[in-house]
């Protein structure tokens, strides 16, 4: 039975835009990104002068025959890519009705994200947290691989706080091989740990594209009334008039949504703000078009 | 009412509270967000929210004022529509029944009270009391009964009495006691007249501040401020001469007009009658009595029969119709006996007997005409004078008489059994004058007559005093104690007569230690001369010198002597008389010989009124009849309840005229600096409706809480929708 989490319309759509790794990652298998290690692939890259130690077998003798010098004839290597897959699955990303739900949201969008680069041969591994790490899948390009990774999707349930820093931290000690390291959460946790965790990815290698699912509430506060409003996270409650406290809330926000912004483009992360009210084909898609065209490919 | 809906804010506070539970349970995940504006924010909020509070809460207080109607002087002042709780307090001093216009002041109160009843609201109550110097509660008997509050002002009646507005001001506060309604109005329908404020000024200052904080105080003046009053009040009815009432004879009397009033009267009929014989009547048109000019007018009455007879003077043509009566009884009598104790009698030279010249001061007539004059004259020494003759006996004098046989030797004097019977007859109504001399021994009065013994004496008598030849004792007729019967003394000729007696010798007084005594004339080294001491119903005059030309040559001064023992016969004959002549107000007091039957008295105005029977008989003490119930100015007479007509004493009541003495009305602005505080002033005339409707609407503010209250709303609704529409 096909997963629900993969919808077809979304996965046309992505399938055709497919996945470019805007940077070199590495590849466990020749495939459509490029390689850092430069070797013995299809695409040349330089010369460079031999050094002992080298293999004879890449010495370019057609050069040595122009020059009468030894020079090594280097190759780009296209490679496979892992692709992290790391989604929030704390109580806060609980908020939101129906296909709004930013739990499901992100859900559909790990999944959407699963099976467009296992369709193009590349590995993807899940990590599911909240303040700890709840479910992990290790890295694979085989396609029923997409099946484990939705049937995971579909199993999580949202429990407990966000930890998202300590355990970005953590992924980036654990991943040693380079990759592309796609962070889905609400981001409602404290903005400088969280930061640095999604730097300390970059400065492991990794491409990190952080995707911050919000509902359109929690941006422009439309509340009304008196409210009580219940933490998702368990921390307490508070009874107001949403309608007094809009300016302030949305200060609030704005302050936090720069910080954030401003902090993925310092540490060169990938910031990518993602409504819950915009249909997940048409935001998956401007991504990977916008992707697209950025790539150096 | 109002407290009922003021009560309505506790409507908000509770909704302020109790919406805190109807607040939307809604999860959320940017809590952080929410914290950091609500710290921003939260001041401001609660201010918005108490801001917005309040105005609900001002809201709903003001519709509660408004529902309640409130008014600006009093808490329980009423508004238009609520019921009322009037108490009519009438000022029925004869002051009110002056006719300053076309109306009387009494017709403008009960036309305004009957306008004040017609515009009472439904279910209204009224009270009603008349009060002049003393309060009378005259109904309803159910204060919700509007018609016979209506018939009670139309009967009520105006007194003799002065103004005193504390009596009913006090029962005022009373009644709205009684009231159990919360709307309270006191209307005091009254001229204003200064006397009724200032007697008791203090008490009815506290009485009406209290009545301020519990009802709304009407002040409802009745007299006509345009037009002062004429008044010309009959003051006194009085002998001009020193004549004694006696049986057929036509004697002049002198009526005593006084103008009270600020203008000048004009053609004043003064007229005199006695027992009602109007065709006896004589008087006189006096053609102009000025503004404070007394007038004696003298007209004769004649004198058909002897006992107690009603002489009457009346005055016309004035304002004032309360003070234009007076009655006065006087005793009329068939003879007058007089019996002199002689101490030192001389039947060989009648001039050197002690009474020689007081028996003929007394009898100013020839020998031949004695017998045809009213007045006998018994003369008796000492050693014969018996109880007996007091008896039948007007007025006794002792003339030099010891006070016993043993004061001085050879000298017969007093005996026990006549001093014993003495003492009986002063305390009974009997005069007695008492002249000294040489056979006086002071000492011994003292012990017989003075405190230890009859005490008769006004002053205990000390050693004589004896002045020199080129420097006699003068009495002082300047000194004469007012009001007395001497007191024509102080003016001529009688002065003049009076202080050319020389005094060699007289008997010193001691005036200290008997309060009861009252000097009467001193000499001008201020020695009491003349002296006076009621004992019961009866009083002695005691002379510090001597009566016959011994001690003095008074005897010889005739204009002054015969003045003074005739009017002090007429003073002491007259006493007869003066109980049954009161002032309105006073109690009437009589006598009765027995007691079997309950007594009861006619009024003036033909009422009589039963006064149940008589008190006292026991152990020696008279029997007495009161009736005290004489508001009224007239004749009343008090008989037995069965006897038609009553066949009793008669009394004449005077008006009592401090009322008219100063006629001047307190102005609003007096009247308010009097009480401290505004009342409601109100003019007694047709406008009167108009008035105290427009007082009522005029005390209303609902108006300026209704306003108030719109502005209110305006802001609480625009306030509610800046904050954000609704709770």
């Amino acid at each position: 039975m096909p997963s629900t989490l993969l919808q077809p319309d979304i996965l046309a759509r992505a399938e055709a835009l497919g996945v470019m790794a805007k940077q070199v990652v590495e590849g466990l298998r020749v495939g459509d990104h490029k390689s850092p290690y430069r070797g013995f692939s299809v695409e040349f890259v330089q010369h460079r002068e031999y050094v002992p130690g080298d293999d004879i077998r890449h010495i370019d003798w057609k050069s040595y025959g122009r020059s009468e010098r030894y020079t090594i004839k280097q190759y780009e290597q296209e490679t496979n890519f892992t692709a992290h897959i790391v989604a929030d699955t704390s109580n806060s990303m609980r908020y939101g009705e129906g296909l709004q739900n930013k739990h499901e949201y992100a859900k559909l969008l790990a999944a959407s994200l699963t099976y467009v680069i296992v369709k193009q041969r590349d590995a993807v591994s899940l990590r599911l947290f909240d303040s700890d790490w709840r479910a992990e899948l290790p890295g694979s390009s085989q396609m029923r691989h997409v099946n484990v990774v939705c049937k995971t999707l579909e199993e999580a349930k949202p429990a407990d706080k966000t930890g998202t820093g300590a355990l970005l931290e953590q992924l980036a000690e654990r991943v040693s091989r380079r990759g592309i390291v796609f962070v889905i959460t609400d981001g409602f946790d404290d903005v400088e740990p969280m930061l640095k965790g999604l730097r300390h990815l970059r400065f492991r290698g990794h491409e990190v594209v952080l995707f911050h699912v919000l509902h359109r509430d929690e941006i422009e506060f439309p509340l009304d009334g008196n409210v009580r409003f219940i933490d998702l996270e368990g921390i307490g409650q508070l009874m107001t008039r949403p309608h007094m406290l809009r300016p302030a809330y949305l200060r609030a926000v704005q302050e936090y949504l720069k910080a954030m912004e401003k902090g993925c483009d310092v540490g060169r992360v990938e910031y990518v703000r993602l409504v819950t009210d915009k249909p997940m084909q048409a935001a998956l898609g401007d991504y990977l078009v916008k992707r697209l065209q950025i790539s150096p490919r | 009412m109002m407290l009922l809906g003021a009560a309505a804010i506790a409507v908000p506070l509770a909704l302020h509270f109790f919406y805190r539970a109807r607040y939307r349970p809604l999860p959320w995940a940017a809590m952080t967000f929410l914290k950091q504006a609500i710290e921003q924010t939260s001041r401001r909020l609660r201010f918005q929210e108490i801001l917005l509070l309040l105005l609900r809460c001002a809201v709903l207080l003001l519709l509660a004022f408004a529902i309640a109607r409130p008014t600006f002087s009093g808490s329980t002042a009423a508004g238009r529509g609520e019921s009322v709780d009037a108490v009519f307090v009438f000022d029925t001093s004869y002051s009110m029944g002056a006719r300053d216009g076309e109306k009387s002041r009494i017709e403008r109160a009960k036309e305004a009270a009957l306008t004040a009843i017609e515009n009472l609201p439904p279910r209204s109550t009224v009270q009603i009391f008349s009060c002049a110097d003393r309060v009378a509660a005259l109904g309803p008997i159910s204060p919700g009964n509007l018609d016979q509050a209506r018939q009670i002002v139309e009967t009520i009646a105006l007194s003799s009495l002065t103004t005193d507005l504390l009596p009913g001001i006090t029962e005022a506060q009373n009644a709205l006691e009684r009231g159990a309604g919360t709307n309270k109005e006191v209307y005091i329908f009254t001229d204003m007249q200064k006397l009724g404020w200032d007697r008791q000024a203090a008490a009815i200052r506290a009485k009406c501040d209290e009545i301020k904080q519990r009802a709304t105080l009407l002040l409802v003046r009745c007299g006509n401020p345009e037009r002062p009053v004429r008044n010309v009040s009959v003051v006194d009815i009085s002998s001009p001469g020193v004549e004694i009432p006696h049986s057929g004879t036509r004697i002049p009397f002198a009526v005593l007009i006084r103008n009270t009033g600020k203008e000048p009267v004009r053609n004043v009929a003064v007229a005199l009658e006695v027992d009602g014989k109007s065709l006896e009547k004589e008087g006189e048109v006096i053609e102009v009595i000025n503004p404070g000019e007394t007038l004696p007018v003298t007209l004769t009455a004649k004198l058909d029969a002897a006992g107690p007879r009603v002489v009457t003077a009346t005055i016309t043509n004035d304002d004032l119709p309360g003070d234009n009566r007076l009655d006065k009884i006087i005793m009329v009598r068939d003879q007058l006996r007089i019996v002199i104790v002689d101490g030192s009698p001389n039947t060989r030279d009648p001039k050197e007997a002690s009474s020689h010249y007081i028996r003929n001061a007394i009898l100013p007539v020839s020998s031949g005409d004695l017998d045809n004059y009213f007045v006998r004259v018994t003369v008796v020494p000492a050693d014969e004078a018996g109880p007996g003759l007091l008896g039948v006996c007007d007025v006794c004098i002792l003339a030099n008489v010891p006070a016993s046989s043993a004061d001085r030797p050879g000298i017969p004097g007093l005996s026990k059994e006549f001093v014993d019977r003495l003492g009986e007859y002063v305390k009974n109504g009997g005069g007695l004058l008492i002249g000294l001399g040489d056979n006086i021994v002071p000492a011994r009065y003292n012990q017989v007559l003075g405190l230890t013994g009859a005490n008769l004496l006004p002053f205990d008598l000390e050693d004589a005093i004896v002045a020199t030849a080129d420097k006699p004792f003068k009495i002082a007729p300047d000194t004469t104690d007012t009001p007395s019967y001497l007191e024509r003394f102080k003016d001529e000729p009688f002065r003049t007569v009076m202080a050319d007696v020389d005094v060699m010798k007289l008997i010193g007084i001691k005036t200290t230690g008997s309060p009861n005594g009252r000097v009467l004339m001193r000499m001008t080294d201020q020695k009491p001369f003349l002296s006076s001491r009621v004992i019961g119903e009866g009083e002695v005059i005691l002379v510090a010198g001597s009566l016959d030309a011994r001690w003095s040559n008074w005897p010889a001064k005739a204009g002054s002597y015969l003045s003074f023992a005739r009017m002090t016969l007429q003073h002491l004959t007259g006493k007869a008389a003066r109980g049954a002549n009161r002032i309105a107000g006073e109690t009437l007091i009589w006598n009765p010989t027995e007691a079997t039957k309950p007594f009861a008295v006619r009024q003036p105005d033909g009422k009589r009124m039963k006064l149940g029977k008589a008190t006292g008989g026991e152990g020696g003490k008279k029997l007495t009849v009161t009736a005290a119930d004489t508001s009224l100015s007239g004749v009343y007479q008090i008989g037995v309840e069965d006897e038609e007509p009553l066949n009793g004493p008669r009394f004449a009541v005077a008006p009592d005229l401090r009322e008219t003495d100063d006629l001047t009305s307190m102005t609003d602005g007096e009247v308010e600096q009097f009480l401290g505080f505004k009342p409601v002033f109100l003019q007694a005339n047709s406008a009167n409706e108009q008035g105290i409707a427009n007082e009522r609407s005029k005390r209303e503010w609902t108006v300026w809480v209704l306003l108030a209250l719109f502005f209110f709303v305006v802001g609480e609704s625009f306030w509610a929708w800046y904050c954000g529409k609704a709770w």
